[in-house]
């Protein structure tokens, strides 16, 4: 579908279903008629306030960034002992086989880059790979127990670290973009670079990392304890 | 007008009556018109929510500091435009630079100034086209009509209704270039 007016209807049709539209680039005078479409489905009567679950988890956002500042690095930590390990993992697991927006806003906690989805003390070293099996800069999928997650050869250090494979955004599971170093949601267009850094101001919130190590031969990560990996 | 300094203002602490009580009240009290205004430039509910979302989330420092209602409203509305600039720049790659702040609401106006705005600019939009585009977005984008109950309410053929939305459209887009800021 790459004929301009196609896209437009595209568009369209998806503004008169509710739906989010699609994204592509588009020329000036194109984006014109964008916005033109935009500010005449807004104008839909009795349509325009935002929903009460809406208001009421921003609120509830902005009220766990309230009560970070200044210790954010440990606010993950925190997070993660209130509910407890199996808690969190089962919540992964959910979200990465549904995507389920409803829930996301509450079980996804503002991470930082340095912050562990596995805590110190919490979890156990398993292997995922033979470390000759990594090519510097290919991110390797890999799931262990509930978490899913990419381990990458860092090109320049030789080192290797893992992060969290589910978009922070919504839930998705990421696809990896080795050509352009990205990790790439196919739901909504978030991207972050490979270190799980957004690439989006749209969608800031980092990946969860896991600890990564290289053992003789042996990549591995810190995973919760008492599960496997499986390369997937 | 022009884009109102707020980060500069010399008064930013000096306390005054109006002051927000607490972050949270001056989010309960911002959120319906920063939504409102970001719906009526993304047309959906999604994005509207994201792009709300991560005005407040960059906003916060600001919503902390007990500024008076005026400035942290002109505050929340230039973050809105930074957000939606870079929503149409990440989605689309193009620049837009033009999302008026001068309508931000005026405190003796607040709150119902807000309330039927996107309604407005919808019907001002389509009353300064001709009758057949005017009818065929109405029935599209008011009455939330398909292609094919909007052929049959103009007695064409869905084809041509899509080709008459597409002309439609780009009227639109000419006439509103200047009040779709």
């Amino acid at each position: 579908m790459t004929d301009p007016g196609e896209r437009i209807s595209a568009f369209v049709e998806a503004l008169r279903k509710g739906q989010r539209p699609p994204r592509f680039p588009v020329e000036s005078d194109d984006a014109d008629v964008l916005r033109a479409a935009v500010a005449l489905a807004a104008g839909r009567p009795g349509h325009g306030a935002p929903s009460s679950r809406f208001v009421s988890q921003l609120h509830h956002r902005l009220a766990e960034a309230s009560g970070q500042a200044g210790e954010a690095s440990s606010s993950r930590r925190r997070f993660l002992g209130r509910l407890g390990l199996p808690a969190v993992a089962a919540l992964l697991g959910a979200a990465a086989a549904t995507g389920l927006r409803a829930a996301s806003d509450h079980w996804l906690p503002d991470t930082d880059a340095d912050d562990q989805l596995v805590p110190a003390g919490q979890g156990a070293w398993i292997p995922v790979a033979p470390f000759g099996d990594l090519v510097a800069g290919q991110p390797r999928q890999f799931t262990a127990g509930p978490i899913n997650a990419f381990v990458v050869r860092d090109p320049q250090t030789d080192d290797v670290y893992a992060v969290s494979a589910i978009c922070t955004h919504l839930g998705c599971m990421l696809n990896a973009n080795a050509a352009a170093g990205r990790l790439d949601c196919p739901c909504h267009g978030a991207s972050f670079t490979l270190a799980g850094d957004p690439l989006s101001p749209i969608y800031p919130r980092a990946l969860p990392r896991l600890r990564a190590r290289i053992n003789g031969d042996t990549v591995e990560v810190y995973a919760p304890t008492g599960v496997a990996a499986d390369e997937t | 007008m022009s884009i109102p300094r707020v980060d500069n203002a010399p008064d930013e602490r000096a306390p005054t009556p109006a002051l927000a009580a607490n972050w949270e009240s001056a989010y309960r009290e911002n959120v319906d018109w920063v939504y409102r205004f970001v719906y009526g430039r993304v047309g959906n509910h999604l994005d509207a929510e994201d792009v709300t979302a991560e005005v407040f989330m960059r906003s916060l420092p600001r919503l902390r500091l007990a500024a008076p209602t005026a400035q942290l409203r002109a505050y929340l509305a230039m973050a809105a435009r930074t957000v939606l600039v870079e929503h149409w720049r990440n989605g689309y790659d193009v620049e837009l630079n033009d999302y008026s702040l001068t309508d931000v609401p005026q405190p003796q106006a607040w709150p119902d100034v807000r309330s039927d705005e996107n309604a407005r600019r919808a019907s001002g939009l389509l009353a300064r086209l001709p009758e057949h585009y005017r009818r065929v977005l109405e029935l599209r984008f008011l009455q939330g009509c398909s292609l094919r109950e909007t052929a049959a309410a103009l007695r064409i053929t869905i084809g041509n209704a899509k080709v008459l939305q597409h002309r439609a459209l780009r009227r639109a887009a000419e006439l509103g270039k200047q009040d779709l800021a």
